[in-house]
């Protein structure tokens, strides 16, 4: 691996080790397994993913044997370094009365990092989701907290929107209080209130793969208490949802997300936005970005 | 003789667009220069040739909304008024009146023979002149640089003066070799042929690296009226024009 890397530096830029040295997912464990043959792009690498009968995974990269591959949440993960930590954790997911799911995984011609801030974003719902993640007049986005966490990541809080059809679990609109989390520069989760249980909180998290640095494919996972839900449905609405963001993503230019402060103009209501840029910036992420 | 375009195109009208396919509550997608541009009339009937991306998230403007005062993004709602390109209104913060900084890139934009013209930069020269009232004809998007066509153009133009609809590729014998020269950067004329003395200019759009549109009117002493003798016209140059294109494009 060490001298591949060396190899890489020669014809381009070094990835850097935020990125490089961290674990990414490649695939959907279920659908790797039926194929046997796996084959996709991370960060510019060619990964071939091949399972046996006993659903064991190896992966190359470049046809070199990957040593970190690891299979979570549903998931094939793979890190084409020397992993500096551990595949992210997501406590909710060991809970026995939630479906942890995969909801599907879709490329979008555009920097993942475009797509991690897509996800983030409060104020398109009454847009991009009219009718069901928000509906106008009720576009206004109140103030919410941003902070930089101990766990190293952007947190959110506070954040409320009203959803005429907030998740395929409910019928009737109501005001949804979120929470996001930015775990890893292609990491994201959100929590919303669960609409039966109103104490405790769903999550879905994205997972999105860096193909090149102007595409990526978004790996969706869903994580919702059971109440009244089935794994089909859930993936059923949040394929349709993510279908309406492809094509907004898709025509963003430039592709990949410029984090110059002035590159793009921010109002208040993408303070998460403007937090996540920055800390990108100070972790030194180029991949997929415009650096300031 | 060869164009640089990269030495000549600061500061000129080039067309952007025909003024007819610019429609009410429409917005038209092209490029300039490799800059994408969103072309849209207000209700008034005042055109605007924007950047084609929204200050805010990038997103292009040509998938937005013209209301028919203001192009909405379909983002997040921002709208920006016709002709200054301000910020009039975002819904996330819908008593707030937005900054007087947030506007929508816009260019100079004329509308004029029929065309609507953009400039990249300051304009420093006039509109191209034309000599009389002229029929615009069909554009054709050709792959080929500005420079291929200017020198498919110095071989000349071939065409009728009194086209028939019955065959508008113009095999007949009516078909005439017009030269063609540079009138000034990007627009060319042919000499006159015919009985009424036709001539036929050309306005090159430099869309990208490796494409250009050829824009194009006809002069006539009797112009065709509006019914089968004017779609004649429109058919033949087509058929010419596309005949030029097929050339240029085979070019090795």
């Amino acid at each position: 691996m060490e001298s591949r890397l060396l190899d890489r530096g020669m014809t381009q830029p070094a990835i850097e080790a935020v990125l490089w040295d961290d674990w990414h997912v490649v695939g959907e464990y279920d659908s790797v397994v039926r194929a046997r043959r796996w084959s996709t792009l991370l960060l510019g690498v060619s990964v071939l993913l091949e399972a046996d009968a006993a659903g064991g995974i190896v992966a190359y990269a470049d046809a070199a044997r990957i040593a970190s591959v690891e299979t979570r949440y549903g998931f094939v993960w793979v890190c084409l370094g020397t992993p500096a930590r551990d595949i992210v954790e997501l406590a909710e997911c060991a809970d026995a009365d939630r479906w942890v799911a995969s909801a599907g995984s879709v490329r979008v011609a555009v920097s993942g990092l475009r797509a991690v801030e897509n996800f983030l974003d409060l104020s398109h719902l009454a847009f991009v989701h009219a009718g069901y993640l928000g509906e106008e007049p009720h576009t206004e986005i109140t103030q919410y907290t941003v902070e930089c966490t101990a766990e190293d990541g952007v947190l959110a809080t506070g954040c409320r929107v009203y959803q005429p059809k907030a998740s395929a679990a409910v019928c009737d609109g109501y005001d949804v209080d979120y929470i996001y989390a930015v775990l890893r520069p292609y990491i994201v989760v959100l929590y919303k209130a669960n609409p039966v249980e109103m104490h405790r909180k769903d999550m879905i998290a994205l997972f999105v793969q860096p193909v090149s640095e102007e595409s990526c494919i978004a790996h969706v996972l869903s994580c919702y208490l059971k109440h009244g839900v089935e794994p089909a449905a859930l993936r059923r609405f949040q394929q349709f949802i993510f279908g309406q963001d492809r094509p907004i993503l898709e025509n963003q230019l430039p592709k990949r997300l410029p984090l110059a402060p002035r590159a793009e103009v921010a109002v208040r209501a993408d303070a998460s936005s403007a937090a996540y840029r920055r800390w990108l910036s100070e972790r030194g992420v180029r991949y997929g970005a415009i650096p300031a | 003789m060869t164009l640089g375009v990269d030495l000549s195109a600061t500061g000129r009208w080039f067309p952007v667009a025909r003024s007819e396919e610019v429609i009410a509550r429409h917005v038209v997608q092209t490029q300039l220069l490799g800059q994408e541009l969103a072309v849209w009339r207000d209700d008034i009937g005042a055109v605007n040739a924007w950047e084609n991306r929204c200050p805010h998230r990038g997103v292009r403007l040509s998938i937005g909304h013209n209301n028919g005062i203001e192009l909405q993004c379909q983002y997040h709602g921002w709208r920006f008024a016709s002709g200054s390109g301000q910020c009039t209104y975002i819904p996330a913060h819908p008593t707030q009146k937005p900054a007087s900084t947030i506007r929508a890139m816009t260019y100079a934009v004329r509308e004029h023979h029929g065309f609507v013209w953009a400039c990249v930069d300051a304009p420093a020269y006039p509109l191209p002149e034309v000599p009389a009232e002229m029929l615009t004809l069909r554009s054709v998007v050709v792959d080929a640089t500005h420079d291929a066509i200017a020198a498919a153009l110095l071989l000349g133009y071939r065409f009728a003066a009194d086209p028939g609809l019955a065959d508008p590729r113009g095999a007949d014998s009516s078909l005439m070799d017009a030269d063609v020269t540079a009138v000034e950067p990007f627009v060319w004329r042919t000499a006159a042929i015919g009985r009424r003395g036709t001539t036929v200019m050309f306005f090159l759009q430099p869309h990208t690296e490796r494409q250009t549109v050829m824009h194009a009117g006809v002069f006539d002493a009797a112009p065709p009226d509006a019914g089968t003798a004017r779609l004649a016209v429109l058919r033949h140059h087509h058929a010419r024009m596309t005949a030029l294109r097929d050339a240029v494009e085979g070019l090795p």
